[in-house]
């Protein structure tokens, strides 16, 4: 995966993060092929925090139920573990009062339903790429 | 004496004969210790006792014969209430709960009758009171229990939701995959299998919730013996969950003969709730660990799986098997719908056989132990045994 790092890539970084391995993977494949995205998954809160330590993705795409953490546990682990600034945070989840919660976050720049709308993932990552 | 200080006296007594009728409430009592059992019926009767010793005007005594008593606001739980939590929590059938306020009724009276075999004309206005209290309790207890099963109903509903969403998801992204590959000329093999996977994984959730409506239903299941080897059946099993947990390890050995005869698919099946039951609630950084063997005198054959992680409580042992039982994770979003454990068990009771589980700070345990030979099936609580 070396050439995921931060210096070495010409296209922005996505990560999504997901403890069911198809979905993630799923995600990975129908973003990479309908994006200019580059698109890498890791699946659980753990392998989260490394991976956005190690490449510095420009986006995490994250599901709010991940047992044993959920909701924005997750984000607040990662804003303790990382010294720089969150990249932009998107999340989904089934659980509409974890949505609830989740939208009304300023780290959170977007939430949906999940599965979501692969347009509304897509106009995510539009945004993302723009700063908005 | 009076029925309200004989009911003072002799709390322990008439507790003593709820509790008797308790047990025989299956399957919701099996395993219940004598206080699970009991649950509050002395607190009850010291209700009842003391409300029967109150001064009450005709309108108090014609609001609560029309269940009009309210509870102040921020009142501590009735007894009658905590009861009707704990029969909900248990398993127990509204028309079982029902059923105990009518056993604490007959004791309370037949033991007091025994006592005191002559009445008076003040023994009718006690007999009265009394008759309101259990009422009272009664009806306390079941607007706890109604609520309490509309809570774990909505739950299960939300459950069942989340469940099927994520597979569901992948059905969907995996389709949309394999949409936008076509239109490149491209075949994507994984997005396939990844597909097959998701809807291989909601049927065998439906299948555990068929299961369960059958056995409420007492429609049967329906077991088609044949030979296998365990080993084979686990390893396959192991195959398959593998596939969808790709970042896990199962550590699989096998001991002695442990050819049988059972039903393929609902062995299948339990060996892959347990399984998967060990890989969600396991550590994904430690193994699981899956063994078959035959039991010490070769007539039945043994699987264990073994996870490691936190010694699971011993009071929540108890319910593992019991159906709609939250999982035993740390944080509400790892709830299950507690429906495999049960489906296990259901099966092998089907065989014969048992379903046991051991916790300790090192590992937990469960071994499903079946009667090697198809004669040991039998009836199991899903009602009557198709054999095909």
């Amino acid at each position: 995966m070396a050439d995921l790092a931060p210096r070495s890539r010409s296209v922005p970084l996505l990560l999504v993060v997901d403890d069911s391995h198809d979905y993630a993977n799923s995600l990975c494949e129908l973003l990479e092929l309908t994006t200019v995205w580059r698109v890498t998954a890791a699946y659980s809160v753990r392998h989260a925090i490394e991976a956005v330590e190690q490449f510095a993705p420009d986006a995490v795409l994250l599901d709010l139920e991940m047992p044993p953490s959920s909701g924005l546990h997750v984000v607040d682990a990662l804003g303790r573990q990382l010294a720089g600034p969150l990249p932009a945070i998107y999340v989904v989840s089934g659980n509409a009062d974890l949505l609830e919660g989740a939208s009304a976050d300023p780290r959170v720049r977007g939430a949906a339903i999940k599965p979501a709308d692969p347009a509304v993932l897509v106009r995510w990552l539009e945004e993302a790429s723009s700063g908005k | 004496m009076g029925l309200s200080d004989f009911i003072a006296a002799n709390a322990d007594r008439i507790a003593t004969e709820c509790e008797v009728f308790a047990r025989s409430l299956l399957p919701a009592a099996e395993g219940l210790d004598s206080e699970a059992l009991r649950d509050h019926a002395k607190e009850m009767l010291a209700a009842i006792a003391a409300d029967m010793k109150c001064p009450q005007t005709p309108d108090q005594q014609e609001e609560k014969s029309r269940g009009r008593v309210r509870a102040l606001a921020g009142a501590p739980l009735t007894a009658a209430q905590q009861h009707g939590d704990g029969r909900a929590a248990h398993g127990f059938t509204v028309i079982q709960t029902v059923a105990e306020f009518r056993a604490l009724r007959a004791a309370a009276l037949r033991l007091w009758l025994q006592a005191s075999p002559l009445l008076t004309a003040s023994h009718v206005d006690e007999l009265t009171r009394f008759n309101e209290g259990v009422d009272q309790a009664l009806a306390e207890s079941v607007v706890r229990y109604a609520g309490a099963v509309a809570r774990d109903r909505s739950q299960f509903l939300g459950v069942l939701s989340h469940e099927l969403r994520t597979p569901l998801a992948t059905i969907l992204t995996s389709t949309r995959v394999q949409q936008v590959a076509a239109q490149h000329q491209r075949l994507l093999p994984e997005a396939l299998d990844r597909t097959l996977r998701a809807g291989r994984h909601i049927q065998s959730i439906l299948d555990d919730l068929l299961d369960y409506v059958r056995s409420g239903l007492r429609g049967g299941m329906r077991l088609t013996p044949g030979a296998f080897p365990m080993d084979e059946l686990c390893k396959n099993a192991i195959d398959n969950l593998l596939a969808s947990h790709p970042g896990r390890q199962i550590e699989f050995s096998t001991s002695g003969d442990v050819d049988g005869i059972w039903d393929e698919d609902r062995i299948f099946q339990a060996a892959t709730n347990l399984i998967g039951n060990a890989l969600k609630y396991g550590p994904p950084d430690l193994p699981v660990r899956v063994t078959t063997s035959q039991a010490g005198d070769g007539s039945s054959v043994v699987v264990e799986v073994h996870n490691g992680g936190p010694k699971i409580p011993p009071h929540t042992l108890e319910s593992l098997f019991q159906p709609l039982v939250r999982g035993r994770g740390p944080d509400p979003s790892g709830v299950s719908l507690g429906l495999g454990l049960y489906v296990v068990r259901e099966i092998a009771e089907a065989h014969g056989g048992q379903v046991s589980v051991e916790s300790s700070d090192a590992e937990t345990v469960f071994r499903l132990t079946l009667p090697r030979a198809g004669d040991g099936l039998r009836p199991s609580g899903f009602g009557h045994l198709g054999m095909n």
